[in-house]
């Protein structure tokens, strides 16, 4: 009897080492959250002004174009977004803004993504134009005819909307 | 000892283990699994025998073992499909031999002598011959996009140009990633220390909020643990197992009993894996996972990459980040 005790209070003592109890610790310099992800997740809670960015918004022609790196995300759900008490954020200075333009051959990639048609990529050119955003066009080994094409619709956009751009 | 002592035995250890958290019956799939979503870097075999005949000792150790997207020609074919040899377009001085699972032998068969061909695989080189072999994991279509060695795929055809993408360093250049030129913007880049995120240096991409926007929280963090001006005490810095612990238990306010689980990628890192739930007091729910990956840099510090999310919609994303992170 004695002796099957002692066997139970062994077992008992071994599963507590594995469950760590009596493991030495690590102390950190403060007890602030390394990250705080309660307010990072309100970070993720969408603002009007992500909404409005969507709207309007045309795609690449899919038939023409490769599938992008980031993943095709599904529309938003009706779901009213609950309330969540937001840590506000503290007001920056507008950071300036480089979008690159790069000509490869014939082809012409927009933020990595490649813009078969001239059109589209107008289009988009013109919604992200703002104040803080400047255009950079590369030449990557391009053929004449389209670099001199994309040169000149941004030199037209210049005049028009005073987009800022650069070539490299 | 009778059945029902080892029955009773084998329930309280379920029992004492479920109360401290452990995961053994937990079924979760890991999902930035890096060993099972290889990043293939797409290189020629005129690139390929070139690099060999240059300088075998060099190409060996710079290829062995890699994934690599592999275009160029049919020398031969095995009649049941089982060996394919492949050359150069125009370099044809040196063969690789590829082989072929049972499952890809058919299609390897429709191949003929002269033809193109595009194969996910991994090199290896012969340790006494220096023979270059070519184990096939894939057949494809090569990519309109494969135009250079900056091209890297997932076996699914997901593409990365690296040249695209944009270099953030933290740690005083210390520590290197590659992010999407996408997510350089006020909207997705948040820095955690000058946002009052956190108190780590480091960055929140607010994935969810890429182009279209979606109302389902998705972050991805990468930070940078300093243990010089982190810990309480210094001579705890070659404690990483129990730094990384006390780094969870900060960020969750829980941890399980079971260590992280150890990775030797393919690329010749080496991570500790934690996966683990956060549930925001203000939310209802099932809270968001968040899968940790810690890069130790030495005993200066350790890099944490944090994946938060319910659904994994830009986990390629993730993977291609992880690929290509540097602790310098």
């Amino acid at each position: 009897m004695k002796r099957k005790r002692v066997l139970f209070l062994l077992a008992i003592a071994v599963l507590l080492v594995l469950a760590g109890w009596g493991q030495k610790k690590v102390e950190l310099l403060s007890d602030k959250k390394l990250i705080d992800l309660s307010a990072a997740i309100g970070n993720c809670k969408l603002g009007a002004d992500d909404m409005v960015q969507d709207i309007g918004k045309e795609t690449p022609n899919p038939s023409a174009t490769p599938v992008p790196m980031t993943s095709v995300t599904p529309k938003p759900t009706a779901k009213p977004t609950p309330k969540v008490t937001v840590t506000p954020k503290p007001d920056l200075p507008a950071k300036p803004r480089i979008q690159e333009i790069r000509v490869r051959g014939e082809q012409i990639t927009y933020n990595y993504v490649p813009w078969p048609d001239l059109d589209i990529l107008t289009a988009q050119l013109r919604r992200d134009h703002d104040e803080r955003t400047t255009f950079r066009l590369v030449d990557d080994y391009a053929e004449a005819h389209v670099y001199r094409e994309m040169l000149k619709l941004l030199s037209d956009l210049e005049a028009e909307i005073e987009l800022k751009y650069t070539v490299e | 000892m009778n059945k029902k002592r080892i029955t009773a035995i084998i329930m309280a250890l379920c029992v004492c283990l479920s109360f401290c958290g452990a995961g053994w019956f937990d079924g979760t799939k890991v999902m930035v699994d890096t060993e099972n979503n290889k990043v293939y870097q797409y290189r020629t075999a005129d690139e390929i025998v070139s690099e060999f005949t240059a300088n075998s000792k060099a190409a060996k150790t710079k290829y062995n073992n890699q994934p690599v997207l592999l275009y160029g020609q049919v020398v031969s074919v095995d009649k049941d499909g089982k060996n394919l040899t492949v050359t150069g377009l125009s370099n044809t001085s040196l063969t690789l031999e590829c082989t072929c699972e049972r499952s890809l032998r058919s299609t390897a068969k429709t191949y003929q002598t002269g033809t193109k061909v595009a194969l996910y695989g991994s090199i290896s080189v012969g340790l006494f011959t220096g023979d270059v072999y070519f184990t096939v994991d894939k057949f494809t279509a090569l990519p309109a996009s494969a135009l250079s060695s900056d091209m890297y795929y997932l076996k699914d055809g997901t593409e990365y140009n690296k040249r695209n993408a944009t270099k953030v360093t933290i740690n005083n250049g210390g520590v290197e990633y590659y992010i999407p030129s996408t997510w350089v913007n006020d909207k997705i880049q948040h820095s955690v220390k000058d946002e009052n995120l956190g108190t780590m240096e480091g960055y929140q991409y607010v994935l969810n909020k890429l182009s279209p926007a979606d109302s389902v929280p998705e972050s991805l963090f990468v930070c940078y643990f300093d243990n010089n001006s982190q810990l309480a005490f210094a001579g705890d810095s070659d404690e990483t197992k129990l730094i990384e612990k006390a780094i969870v238990e900060n960020i969750l306010g829980n941890v399980g009993i079971f260590p992280t689980k150890r990775v030797m990628t393919y690329y010749g890192e080496e991570y500790n894996y934690y996966d683990g739930v956060f549930k925001n007091a203000l939310e209802a729910g099932d809270g968001y996972r968040c899968e940790f990956i810690f890069r130790a840099d030495g005993e200066d510090g350790i890099v944490v990459v944090l994946y938060v999310y319910r659904e994994a919609k830009h986990l390629k994303d993730v993977l291609f980040l992880t690929r290509f992170l540097e602790v310098r």
